[in-house]
């Protein structure tokens, strides 16, 4: 029994998480990297559809962002900084970066 | 006795002066009293500049309400123009792409939602920024651009640049590190050019239905 409990719980682990999170088209994970995965904050999603019913493409790429999937990186410092998401996410034209915000990007699933 | 005829005497003549002043022309009034010398206008001329008076009054006032009522207007113009639309109140994906057109291969429309005004993206930060000018040029990508295409006897790929325009700017394509020219359109499938955004963020080629939306007929 003690032997194969951790395959189990490591299947029912993927499986949930599987099961949690379901593939949304332009959603973008920011996987947690090195000392960061230790701390145990979900990853930062950034939803596409919720910025394009607002803004057209043109108005983050290239002035914030580039067109290619991960060739941008984003850091809290660089947000709080008003770079990357923090050109607008600084309470005037987007809801800020506060502690009682985090939940709204950090999360596990959409 | 002589007292009450000499009170009923006082009473009567008090009595008749009243009546004989009040029956007085105004003239003769004059003669008798200081400051009833002015004749007072005639009653039709009163009435008729009162009411010429009260109906500027009215014209005045009607003038102002229309005004204030043509503020009020705009201003429930402008609030309605500045309320949230049903996909901006959206909580979830799923709760957006039920709001959203569909196209025929089951995937979001996000040209259609543009043009029915679904959706209302702003062309900046600034909500007052206008929008970039759509380039309506659609070319043609023939299968002599295209080796795989050639290879795989794919028809002919017609491109708009109106509806990409309305998205995105000349640079988003057409620059160095994300260089797309007429010469070089076989790396579609390798994520290189199409693939960048389509499948990502716009529709995937996802099953037959999608193919027509770029080739011009099927294979």
């Amino acid at each position: 029994m003690p032997a194969f409990s951790p395959l189990l719980f490591a299947l029912l682990f993927i499986t949930t998480v599987a099961n949690a999170a379901p593939e949304v088209m332009g959603n973008i994970t920011y996987q947690r990297q090195g000392e960061q995965v230790a701390d145990g904050t979900p990853a930062a999603i950034f939803p596409h559809w919720v910025h394009r019913v607002r803004y057209k493409c043109y108005v983050c790429h290239f002035e914030i962002y580039q067109m290619q999937a991960g060739s941008d990186k984003a850091s809290m410092q660089d947000i709080i900084a008003g770079k990357s998401c923090g050109v607008c996410h600084n309470g005037k034209i987007a809801w800020n970066i506060k502690f009682d915000t985090c939940s709204r990007c950090h999360r596990a699933e959409e | 006795m002589t007292h009450k005829s000499l009170i009923t005497s006082l009473i009567v003549s008090g009595w008749l002066a009243l009546v004989l002043v009040g029956g007085c022309s105004i003239k003769t009034r004059a003669l008798l009293f200081d400051g009833v010398d002015k004749e007072p206008p005639p009653p039709t001329t009163r009435v008729r500049r009162d009411l010429l008076a009260e109906i500027e009054t009215l014209k005045r006032d009607l003038a102002d309400a229309q005004k204030a009522l043509e503020t009020a207007k705009a201003k429930q113009q402008v609030k309605t123009a500045d309320a949230p639309l049903p996909t901006e109140l959206a909580k979830s994906w799923v709760e957006l792409s039920e709001l959203l057109p569909k196209h025929r291969s089951g995937q979001v429309d996000w040209g259609a939602a543009l043009q029915a005004g679904t959706i209302r993206p702003q062309a900046g930060l600034d909500p007052t920024v206008l929008a970039y000018a759509e380039f309506n040029l659609d070319i043609t990508l023939d299968r002599t651009k295209s080796p795989t295409m050639a290879a795989r006897g794919l028809s002919a790929v017609k491109f708009s640049h109106a509806a990409h325009s309305q998205w995105l700017i000349c640079d988003n394509c057409h620059t160095k590190g994300f260089q797309i020219n007429n010469n070089g359109t076989d790396n579609i499938l390798k994520h290189d050019y199409c693939d960048n955004c389509h499948g990502t963020v716009a529709f995937a080629m996802a099953n037959l239905d999608t193919c027509d939306r770029c080739h011009l007929r099927l294979p």
